[in-house]
């Protein structure tokens, strides 16, 4: 069993930290249990760009009161509502996949744990390790350039252990920080506005626990959570992104607490993965494709987002030009457009392995279609999400074109593309749920479906 | 760790290590012609079903949804078999799998340590071997006297 309760003691610091700005900055982060998951990601976050340079937070710091003046007069609501009719789902759900995720042997086993735990070690060496090893051109820390969080975030939660249990349940318990806030997030989204748009009644709750069953019925998912990789918490992260921007466009004058999210997301993605930026980018331009007639609120939401992200990822690049260090993985190169076909190729069959996928992505894609195709049979905020995952879907194609030959050579040797959609899947799985809730709620057939049940 | 019936999933700890995290059981080319076909046409055709709900042409219901996770379920069922029981990380052989992790973790300290932390990678000896050396030395100080050896 991973030793998760080494988290309990830096969860609860970094809830008190994130507790204390979410009072003193009016964030809206409080209100029921998924205040937790967001005062602990609100004080991590807050933490880690400190880490990066007092600079990095500084900035972030003046992206609040933009996010803040974005939120509108009525900001005075929480992200969350006093109760919800999901919550049983959700609890059942957090249990279940807490329980997968902690009952396994507490030792890395696949490649990129390792390495990912070899970075945490070194941070648990001494507060500030990992970010002086980083910037040492001289320092031999495979791979260079990447950006800091996950294993931070690994050595963080593990109280600075050194011992490969205590880091492993690091990662755990951040793999999980997560997934309770993608929940938290999506079963906020799922039961939207508190008045719905017109011909909408409200979403039925079974959609919810359909959806996700689908999702959660994907073995990928299986292996992921219980891996110390970083991927499944992209993913979780871009859709909790998605769904809180998703929120804003349904209830557009209280959307504070949503915005908060968004933007703690966002940071997180950045300091993640390189592809966090990415998402981000990607997901702010369905939503400004989403409102092409936005007012300076809105623009100031986008901005309040993209900005964080921007923040994180600019900033660290920034950091390791200064020190001479090179990420050479993820430089940019000439368009490998004979590649084209066989990057198509490999995507096409990794996404058609029953084996990885089960039917997620036929699935998945259908919904997408039909939701672009059939729009104003959606709800706004369900078209925000197609739009922002075909968007993350094409950004992320887009990658594998124009990296460095390295990252296509890892996508034909099949390590890479699976990885990339394990960064989709959670936002496939809330559009489902969504698009599904929509479909059955649709004012004429909700009343027919209630007619013949 | 015993050898799986599907020779093509990461059945013993090293090739777990390599690439257990890629894929359930290695590419889909590996995978028994027949049953792939099947479970890629019930998971197509669940896609169809979806989109024929989402646009009305078929009433969602709850009873409907539960159908479909069944379905999803079994297009999912060979996957869900090999984490449950051909991979080396599955519940009945991750014990020993870790076991065999853990007795690696130590080679390759004692061998760093023998080393005075002047070890290099070579790709090829053992696979495996090169992602527990970076955990074991995550930042490696340049060899003194230039002679780097391998594990």
């Amino acid at each position: 069993m991973v030793p998760i309760w080494l988290a309990v003691a830096p969860a609860l610091f970094f809830a008190a930290v994130g507790a204390a700005v979410d009072r003193l900055c009016g964030l809206g982060l409080a209100g029921g249990w998924g205040q937790w998951p967001r005062w602990i990601a609100c004080g991590a976050v807050l933490v880690f760009a400190t880490y990066l340079h007092p600079f990095v937070f500084q900035l972030l710091a003046g992206l609040v009161f933009l996010a803040r003046a974005g939120a509108g007069p009525s900001a005075a609501g929480s992200a969350s509502r006093a109760s919800s009719t999901v919550a049983p789902y959700v609890a059942v759900m957090a249990l279940a996949l807490a329980a997968v995720a902690v009952l396994r042997p507490a030792m890395p086993m696949y490649w990129d744990a390792f390495v990912w735990l070899g970075k945490a070690r070194i941070e648990s060496g001494g507060l500030g390790d990992l970010r002086a090893a980083a910037l040492d051109p001289n320092a031999d820390v495979i791979p260079h350039g990447y950006p800091l969080l996950w294993p931070l975030a690994a050595s963080w939660f593990s109280m600075l252990s050194e011992e490969p249990a205590a880091l492993v349940a690091g990662a755990a318990a951040a793999t999980l920080l997560a997934l309770l806030l993608f929940l938290d997030t999506a079963a906020e989204a799922f039961e939207g506005a508190l008045r719905g748009p017109e011909g909408f009644e409200e979403r039925p709750r079974w959609a919810f626990g359909g959806a996700f069953a689908v999702l959660l019925v994907t073995p990928m998912f299986w292996v992921h959570l219980r891996s110390a990789y970083a991927d499944l918490p992209v993913g979780l992260l871009a859709a909790t992104c998605t769904l809180r921007l998703g929120r804003c466009l349904e209830e557009p004058d209280s959307p504070r607490g949503d915005i908060a999210v968004a933007v703690l997301a966002a940071t997180a993605l950045a300091g993640t993965k390189d592809e966090g930026i990415g998402h981000v980018t990607a997901i702010v331009l369905a939503a400004v494709a989403s409102q092409p007639k936005a007012g300076r609120r809105e623009v100031l939401r986008w901005l309040a987002v993209l900005g964080s992200a921007a923040i994180v990822f600019v900033g660290w690049r920034a950091l390791l030009q200064l020190h001479g260090v090179v990420n050479t993985d993820h430089e940019l190169s000439a368009p490998a457009v004979g590649a084209l076909g066989a990057i198509g190729r490999v995507i096409a069959s990794s996404a058609a392995d029953t084996r990885t996928w089960g039917a997620l992505w036929p699935i998945a894609i259908a919904a997408v279609a039909t939701v672009l195709v059939r729009g104003p049979s959606f709800r706004p905020a369900t078209r925000f999400a197609a739009l922002a995952l075909v968007g993350q879907a094409t950004l992320l194609a887009l990658a594998l074109v124009l990296g460095p030959d390295r990252v296509r050579t890892f996508a034909f040797e099949g390590t890479l593309v699976n990885r990339l959609l394990v960064q989709l899947a959670p936002g496939a799985g809330a559009l489902l749920a969504l698009a599904l809730g929509d479909a059955a709620s649709r004012a004429a057939d909700a009343r027919a479906i209630s007619r013949s049940s | 760790v015993l050898e799986a019936a599907d020779t093509a999933c990461p059945s013993t700890m090293s090739r777990l290590v390599v690439g257990g995290a890629n894929d359930v059981c290695g590419p889909p080319g590996t995978a028994t012609p027949a049953v792939h076909a099947a479970t890629l046409a019930l998971g197509a055709s669940l896609g169809v079903a979806v989109a024929l709900a989402l646009v009305g042409r078929v009433r969602p219901s709850a009873r409907r949804a539960g159908l479909l996770v069944v379905m999803a379920a079994l297009v999912a069922a060979p996957g869900a078999h090999a984490l449950l029981v051909d991979r080396a990380d599955a519940p009945l052989h991750a014990r020993s799998t870790a076991k065999a992790v853990a007795s690696l973790l130590d080679d390759m300290n004692d061998l760093a340590a023998s080393r005075h932390g002047c070890v290099t990678e070579a790709p090829g000896d053992c696979a495996a071997c090169q992602p527990v050396l970076r955990f074991v030395l995550p930042q490696r100080a340049p060899c003194a006297h230039g002679d780097s050896r391998r594990p």
